[in-house]
């Protein structure tokens, strides 16, 4: 039951949303946990259990870190000692932390089980393989619980940050339970912290007009992404990666652009209506979009696009690194010579091997991971060195023309990592990118082999629309103009004719139904 | 004094004088908000009714018409000249050859099938078929029974179904292209398509590696929405006397053993007859690493030959159907057969490189004319 599906537009939502509006809000916290777990259970009743494991773990957890540190409190408070104080501390810290990295390694182990033995496994196969060894490890396929990528991480952020004591333990296992299971958010994220949304989840909320509208057009709107656009491409992109071989080079290129929207249609798209779905119970997700496709470089990409996963590995896998005790050493004794980026560049292998992990268990995900690596290692390496030519030459680095170049470059630069994200495999997408390069000729453009491909001319169309209405929507948001606010003074007539014109265009442009083949929510696989 | 201060009077002149007092609040705040709710449902409704008005195909000829043999090619034919339909997705279309037949046997045999078909569109097609059919036996090919793998995702696509049953812009919402005359009227695959009474030439060959696929066990029971259109289907054929078959068309990368004996589960509980062409896929005369055009998916014009002469023999043997070789429908099915040879030949022929985009394809008479259509140059993507 993809967020798209009839059954959940149609029949999931409104009754979910009903019957929590029909429960005193006290008690509405249970209704949406009901809810979501019979969501979960549409999916696979057997990994329900995964969840509630993590749940109990995540839970427990989190009581013995408050209680080892309520009791270091105490004992500090008995003692008058200043040393004995610190020595309590630093004990019950070294207790603590072995409570963490017991449940860190649960979780993880949890999800390494479901998402990577398989892959760790054909790669140690193929080792052994290399070194003539006589057996191979079986390899087991256990399947992938719905949204574990997404819940662990929320799992881990929850410990991490008990244990650096932003916040205390959760005590009601119900609001840790809805917040780690919530359905509009389980499958795709945004990946919350627990500060973010527990309290508002928990809370309750009575009617208001401004949630149902607000919902409303972030559903509306994300719809026409998924359905009018990215549903749209998957046709063309399907071709162009399924069968690499058969692609000329312009092929390949026009292929890695529609899959860049299609990936960007679907994923926003579908958190849109995450969004507006979690409104209508009167509940703010966090964004996880910012107009990346505005970004000057590809650092800034990244704090726009699914920003959520960026920030979670700034928080949790960059700052630890970087701020650890040697990293600050390493600081002290480097600073102002070369090595001095060597922190930097540590804390941000870990951060992109992370990120291409998370995305899948495959090599093209880890050299996707890589390419982000070196293009924004490189850009803070080559930062000193810009500048200084800027300043040579007299140019403005703010001026209209290079913000234009810097997007377009940045446009290009995450094209290709498409590219590489989507191929099936590592070796085809370096195949690809040969392809692209050196079977390049305009003449595809003539000879109508962009119309072969899943797209008729219509298509192509409604796909330029499309795009063209997003993006000029984006623009008018980039240049500072609140599209909501603007749509709430209009006059109900002029509101309720958007609406049911945007719908209108989805019910005839969208990509559904008997000449369409249902295309999954592209997160929801990673 | 506090409850007062907790619900500060917001209209005072409205108290001073009732006579003031607007509409709305006659409702408490939610009823306010759920009756808004209520007519914006209304015009939503209003507007998806003008659309079905708008975009539905009619029948040939009136205004807004717009081919509707592309939702159900069957209707292209003479009425009662079809003894025998098949329903399903892929395997069906390009997997059943109903010229064929006709030359072998004489039976008049359609293929009604669409790609992906799921059950309740099989169903659709059924009941289309026998607005001017009578046939005297329904084929049902067993891919469509295992459409989708969870309950929820079958819901989701029965719903869409049953909506353009009421709704009918949720079925044609794509019409807008060929009224904007953006896609051709209809496709000269589709064309083709119904040329060959519902069966799509391949002559790809892309082998498959012929690792034995019916060697696991198990069941692997059917989704309750596909029983409940099987249900549909197999009251309706019993209520106009029809024979139903269920075939497994032979495909290693869509068939197995526990497959099979859900379907077996089924037929017996139904009492329908089970020809699994998977069993033995070589008693037909498969050969793997020819007769399929995508690795064991689908198989091609060559395996399609043997597929479909296995299932005559089969329908020889245990049907009566008749002969309508010589009858007053025969030109069309020769025109059929005709083609199909055609396909074959070019197919073969390496001078050709197998390029079949001469094949005299015509518009079906009943069709408004559209000579643009007759003049592209369009091949075929087989």
């Amino acid at each position: 039951m993809s967020y798209n599906a009839p059954l959940f537009l149609f029949v999931f939502l409104p009754l979910s949303w009903g019957v929590t509006r029909l429960i005193p809000r006290r008690g509405q916290w249970l209704s949406l946990l009901l809810f979501s777990w019979v969501y979960y259970l549409s999916f696979s009743p057997r990994m329900l259990l995964v969840l509630v494991f993590t749940i109990c773990c995540t839970y427990l957890s989190g009581l013995i870190l408050e209680r080892l540190f309520k009791r270091a409190d105490r004992l500090a408070r008995q003692t008058a000692d200043r040393q004995d104080r610190k020595a309590v501390k630093a004990r019950v810290k070294r207790q603590a932390r072995l409570v963490l990295a017991a449940a860190i390694v649960i979780i993880l182990g949890e999800l390494i089980l479901f998402k990577y033995l398989s892959f760790f496994t054909t790669n140690l196969n193929l080792l052994l393989s290399l070194v003539s060894a006589p057996k191979s490890l079986p390899l087991l396929k256990l399947g992938e619980p719905l949204g574990i990528s997404f819940f662990t991480l929320q799992s881990l952020s929850y410990l991490i940050d008990v244990f650096r004591r932003k916040y205390p333990a959760e005590r009601h296992w119900g609001r840790l339970a809805l917040w780690l299971s919530f359905f509009p958010q389980i499958m795709e994220g945004p990946i919350c912290r627990y500060d973010q949304t527990a309290a508002s989840l928990f809370a309750g909320h009575s009617l208001k007009l401004a949630d149902l509208t607000s919902g409303g057009q972030r559903i509306i709107w994300g719809l026409f992404k998924k359905v009018v656009i990215a549903d749209r491409l998957n046709p063309l992109v399907t071709a162009v990666f399924d069968h690499p071989q058969q692609q000329a080079g312009l092929t390949v290129l026009v292929g890695a652009f529609c899959y860049t929207m299609q990936l960007y249609a679907d994923f926003s798209g579908s958190i849109d209506i995450v969004i507006g779905s979690a409104r209508l119970f009167g509940i703010a997700l966090p964004e996880n979009f910012n107009r990346p496709f505005f970004s000057r470089s590809a650092s800034e990409f990244w704090r726009r696009w699914h920003i959520s996963l960026g920030a979670w590995l700034r928080d949790y896998v960059f700052y630890t690194i970087s701020f650890s005790h040697r990293m600050k050493q390493w600081d002290k004794k480097h600073r102002g010579d070369w090595l001095y980026f060597f922190p930097l560049a540590i804390a941000l292998a870990a951060v992109w091997l992370c990120n291409g992990l998370w995305h899948g268990a495959g090599w093209q995900y880890i050299f996707f991971g890589l390419y982000y690596y070196v293009l924004i290692l490189g850009g803070n390496l080559l930062e000193p060195v810009y500048r200084q030519i800027f300043t040579g030459l007299g140019w403005s680095r703010q001026s209209r023309g290079w913000q234009v170049f810097q997007i377009a470059r940045t446009f290009l630069l995450v094209i290709l990592g498409e590219l590489i994200f989507r191929s099936p495999s590592l070796g085809q997408a370096f195949g690809l990118i040969a392809r692209g390069f050196s079977r390049f000729s305009l003449t595809t453009l003539q000879d109508g082999s962009l119309l072969k491909l899943g797209l008729d001319k219509a298509d192509w169309i409604v796909v330029a629309l499309g795009l063209v209405l997003l993006f000029s929507v984006e623009s008018i948001q980039e240049a500072g103009l609140n599209f909501s606010l603007r749509l709430s003074q209009l006059p109900r007539a002029g509101r309720w004719a958007l609406y049911l014109g945007l719908i209108f265009v989805i019910v005839i442009a969208g990509a559904y139904g008997r000449n369409y083949g249902v295309v999954p929510l592209i997160y929801a696989g990673f | 004094m506090k409850r007062l201060i907790r619900h500060p009077i917001k209209h005072p002149t409205v108290l001073e004088n009732p006579g003031l007092l607007p509409a709305v609040t006659l409702f408490s705040r939610p009823v306010q908000v759920m009756l808004k709710i209520g007519v914006f449902a209304g015009l939503l409704l209003a507007l998806l009714l003008l659309l079905s008005w708008l975009l539905t195909p009619l029948q040939p000829g009136e205004r807004w018409s717009v081919h509707p043999e592309q939702d159900f090619p069957i209707k292209a034919e003479t009425p009662d000249s079809v003894d025998a339909v098949m329903l399903g997705d892929s395997l069906g279309y390009g997997d059943f050859v109903p010229a064929l037949l006709w030359n072998q046997y004489g039976y008049t045999t359609y293929v009604c099938s669409q790609s992906a078909q799921p059950l309740e569109e099989a169903w659709a097609q059924l009941q289309a078929t026998l607005e001017e059919q009578s046939p005297k036996l329904v084929m049902l090919e067993t891919d469509q029974f295992y459409r989708s793998s969870t309950l929820a995702s079958d819901i989701s696509r029965a719903l869409l179904f049953e909506a353009g049953q009421r709704l009918p812009i949720f079925r044609f919402h794509d019409q807008w292209k060929q009224l904007l005359g953006l896609k051709q009227t209809p496709a000269l695959k589709a064309l083709q398509q119904t040329q060959l009474k519902g069966y799509r030439f391949s002559k790809l060959t892309q082998g498959y590696n012929g690792t034995a696929y019916m060697n696991d066990s198990g069941t692997l029971k059917v989704q309750p929405v596909t029983a409940y259109y099987l249900n549909k289907i197999v009251s309706l054929c019993q209520e106009r006397g029809i024979n139903l078959l269920f075939i497994s068309m032979p495909s290693p990368k869509n068939y197995s053993m526990k497959r099979h004996n859900g379907i077996a589960l089924l037929a017996e509980h139904y009492s329908i007859p089970y020809l699994d062409l998977n069993l033995d896929a070589q008693q037909c005369g498969i050969d793997w690493a020819q007769d399929t055009r995508d690795k064991g998916d689908h198989l091609n014009y060559r395996g399609a030959q043997k597929a479909t002469l296995a299932i005559g023999s089969y329908l020889s043997e245990h049907y009566q159907l008749p002969d309508r070789r010589g009858s007053d429908i025969a030109a069309s099915w020769d025109e059929t057969w005709a083609a199909y040879q055609q396909l074959c030949q070019d197919a073969e022929n390496p001078d050709t490189g197998g390029d079949s985009s001469h094949i005299g394809v015509t518009e079906p008479a009943y069709l408004p004319a559209s000579p643009e259509l007759m003049a592209a140059q369009a091949t075929t993507e087989n």
